[in-house]
């Protein structure tokens, strides 16, 4: 009996590729805890992500930070500048140019870092009596998933717009809250 | 002590070699059967026949893998299309498979008695008249009973002990065919006989068409995996994978049986051995082909008693699912509380494979043609009805969690249509069509097998006080989260919920 080369490689393309699927089929991956998926799906459930700037130079790295936890899912980013209008003024009262300037300038920063990373950022100006009112406000209005609030706390204890809105906030989160401060000193 | 009230369901046992199993047992001994029919009408275009039918196997594979995935229950593609399309359409659905499951025990019972009888001749060529009955083997009939009655047994003792007899003789009959197909390809096929066939004995259109019909009956089987997901461990993860790799094998043994022939042995000579095709085959290779006749008798035995395994365990599922989805009488969803095995719906409908067999013995060669027709007719409605679900299941429910989804789509605002999908239902549609215009018999018996269902649905759902052509009101959302939260699939569980929380909010702000 003679073998012809192209029975052999038939033959042997049934063999490698019956084994593969085999192979592939039977290695399965390890099952999650409950606990470890909840952590996992509540990561990748922020499709919005709601970064607060306050600050420009503090809200920088929240930025940053919202992209990066945001990127696996394509999450659309919410950078809503607040502004804290004095209880003086009425809430839509004119205010200096120089602080419109200063918010379209920080949200255009902001932007760039988002389109850096492929994702959809959404911009707006937010006018609020206390910042962390109008960042609740904010969440709700853009159905926000998650908020990454970067704020700097003071060496001397003294309170600030930051310590005070994060303290806001920690107390009655809207939604999932992450707050970002660099070591103090 | 007050009484229990807990609820006793199937319990999860089947493991990934299980589930694949419990697939490649039915259609391995598919292709024992179809492999000469499909030959005697395709000839020397055999492989054609199987790779046409292949194609539509593909896409319906791939639509059940995302639904057995997404919907881990018993029911199958029943369940699917009851979910998808409503309760009429899952009842036309479950009509359509029990159909083919109870013909697949009483076939493939028969099948192996008659295998059994190749080492006891007098017991094959028995035959008495029983007054207008002519050559009736009582012998070949009494073993075919007591095989039907041996997997009744078998299923209602526990799915674990049913499905060690499937992993451990599926793992045999692999090796067994693969054997065969690398020793006849590397030592036996003539190329030069296989082209010379090919381009000489071409059928027509028409006979190429009725082998396809036919050739789609080899690759009835994924259902199986999809009526075992309810009781497999990590369904939403096993289920693709063994979905997945039995379109794959299954694919790759259909094709590679009917080209391996034709490079050995003439189509007409296998086209003559239609009970024994691939035992024939195996006499003609060198080395193993002294001990062909009998491994190979062994062989489509055992291949054949698993198929039938598969149907008494198919249609006891099937019946659970629809009792538990208020399509049938409640009276067949009780589980033991002992085995835990749906107990009544096994007895029932081993009992009506029973009657389908004593029909066949009683009526001749005829019956079993009515039976392989209705077989035929049965998968192709019901892979209907299931593809067309899974395009409505996306629609109605883009929010549920896929663990698999059908490649290549086509987004619509929220919702994802599958091209495979659609593609599916058009090539079923046209099974259907080939079928009915083919098969005489299937056209006029397969419809009837499902008015009589209907019939029976009208009388039970009247009678019950529900909607005969509206559906029941139904929490799937909650349904969804139970059967995730049963199966242990945590991460879809968790994405379900998150999900869940996000249409709620939604329609919150919007409201």
């Amino acid at each position: 009996m003679q073998p012809h080369p192209l029975g052999v490689l038939i033959a042997l393309a049934f063999l490698v590729t019956l084994g593969i699927t085999l192979f592939w089929m039977l290695r399965l991956p390890q099952p999650l805890p409950q606990e470890v998926a909840r952590a996992v799906y509540s990561v990748e459930a922020a499709r919005t992500i709601l970064v607060p700037i306050l600050d420009l130079f503090y809200s920088e790295r929240a930025v940053e930070l919202a992209c990066r936890l945001g990127r696996a899912q394509n999450a659309t980013i919410v950078l809503a500048y607040i502004l804290e209008v004095p209880r003086l003024l009425t809430l839509d009262a004119p205010l200096p140019a120089e602080i419109n300037e200063r918010a379209q300038k920080a949200l255009k920063h902001a932007q760039r870092i988002v389109e850096r990373h492929g994702l959809r950022a959404v911009t707006d100006t937010v006018r609020a009596r206390e910042a962390d009112e109008g960042i609740r406000r904010a969440a709700r209005t853009y159905q926000a998933d998650l908020i990454v609030l970067g704020v700097q706390f003071s060496e001397n204890r003294v309170p600030s717009l930051f310590t005070r809105t994060a303290d806001a906030l920690l107390r009655r989160p809207p939604c999932e809250l992450i707050i970002d401060s660099l070591p103090v000193g | 002590m007050a009484p229990t009230t807990e609820r006793v369901t199937l319990r999860r046992e089947i493991s990934v070699w299980g589930s694949f199993c419990w697939g490649y047992a039915d259609v391995g001994a598919d292709v024992y059967v179809a492999l000469g029919l499909v030959m005697a009408a395709a000839q020397g275009a055999t492989p054609l026949a199987f790779a046409i039918a292949g194609i539509v196997y593909i896409f319906v594979g791939l639509a059940y893998t995302e639904m057995a995935a997404a919907y881990p229950v018993a029911g199958g593609g029943q369940y699917f299309t009851l979910r998808g399309l409503g309760d009429f359409w899952g009842l036309m659905a479950g009509a359509a498979l029990m159909l083919d499951y109870t013909v697949d025990v009483a076939l493939f019972a028969i099948a192996s008695a008659g295998y059994i009888n190749f080492f006891f001749p007098a017991a094959r060529e028995f035959a008495i008249n029983i007054g207008p009955f002519q050559h009736v083997n009582l012998i070949w009939l009494a073993e075919t009973l007591v095989l039907i009655a041996l997997l009744a047994v078998l299923n209602i003792k526990g799915i674990r002990e049913s499905s060690l007899f499937n992993e451990v003789l599926g793992a045999l009959d692999m090796l067994m065919e693969t054997t065969i197909i690398v020793i006849g390809f590397a030592f036996a096929w003539k190329p030069e006989l296989f082209l010379h066939q090919w381009q000489n004995e071409f059928p027509t259109t028409k006979q190429l068409l009725y082998a396809v019909s036919i050739a789609v009956i080899s690759y009835v089987g994924l259902e199986s995996v999809s009526q075992a997901a309810q009781e497999t461990v990590r369904p939403a993860t096993v289920v693709p994978r063994t979905s997945l790799a039995l379109i794959v094998v299954v694919l790759m043994f259909a094709l590679a049986f009917p080209t391996v022939s034709l490079g050995i042995v003439n189509w007409s000579d296998i086209a003559q051995r239609e009970g024994d095709p691939v035992a024939y085959l195996a006499t003609h290779l060198p080395y193993i082909g002294f001990l062909a006749g009998p491994m190979s008798a062994i062989l489509a035995a055992t291949i054949v008693l698993i198929s039938a395994n598969t149907g008494v365990m198919g249609s006891s599922r099937l019946a659970y699912s629809m009792a538990e989805l208020g399509l049938i009488s409640n009276w067949l969803s009780h589980v033991h509380p002992k085995f835990r095995t749906p107990v009544r719906s096994i007895l029932f409908f081993s009992g009506v494979a029973a009657a389908q067999a004593i029909f066949a013995f009683f009526s001749g060669r005829k019956a079993l043609e009515t039976m392989a027709n209705m077989y035929a007719f049965g998968a192709m409605l019901a892979y209907l009805l299931s593809t067309t679900a899974l395009i409505a299941l996306r629609i109605k429910e883009p929010h549920t969690p896929r663990p698999y989804k059908v490649p290549l789509n086509i987004r619509i605002g929220e919702t994802e249509i599958p091209v495979l999908g659609v593609l599916a239902v058009v090539g079923t549609f046209l099974m259907v069509v080939i079928v009915l215009w083919t098969h005489e018999i299937a056209r006029i018996m397969g419809p009837m097998w499902v008015a009589a269902w209907i019939v029976y649905y009208a009388w039970y759902r009247r009678k019950t006080g529900k909607p005969v052509f509206g559906s029941l009101q139904r929490n799937w959302d909650e349904e969804q989260l139970a059967i995730l939260a049963d199966t242990g699939e945590w991460e879809l569980y968790e994405r379900f919920q998150i999900e869940l929380k996000r249409r709620k909010r939604h329609s919150a702000a919007t409201q």
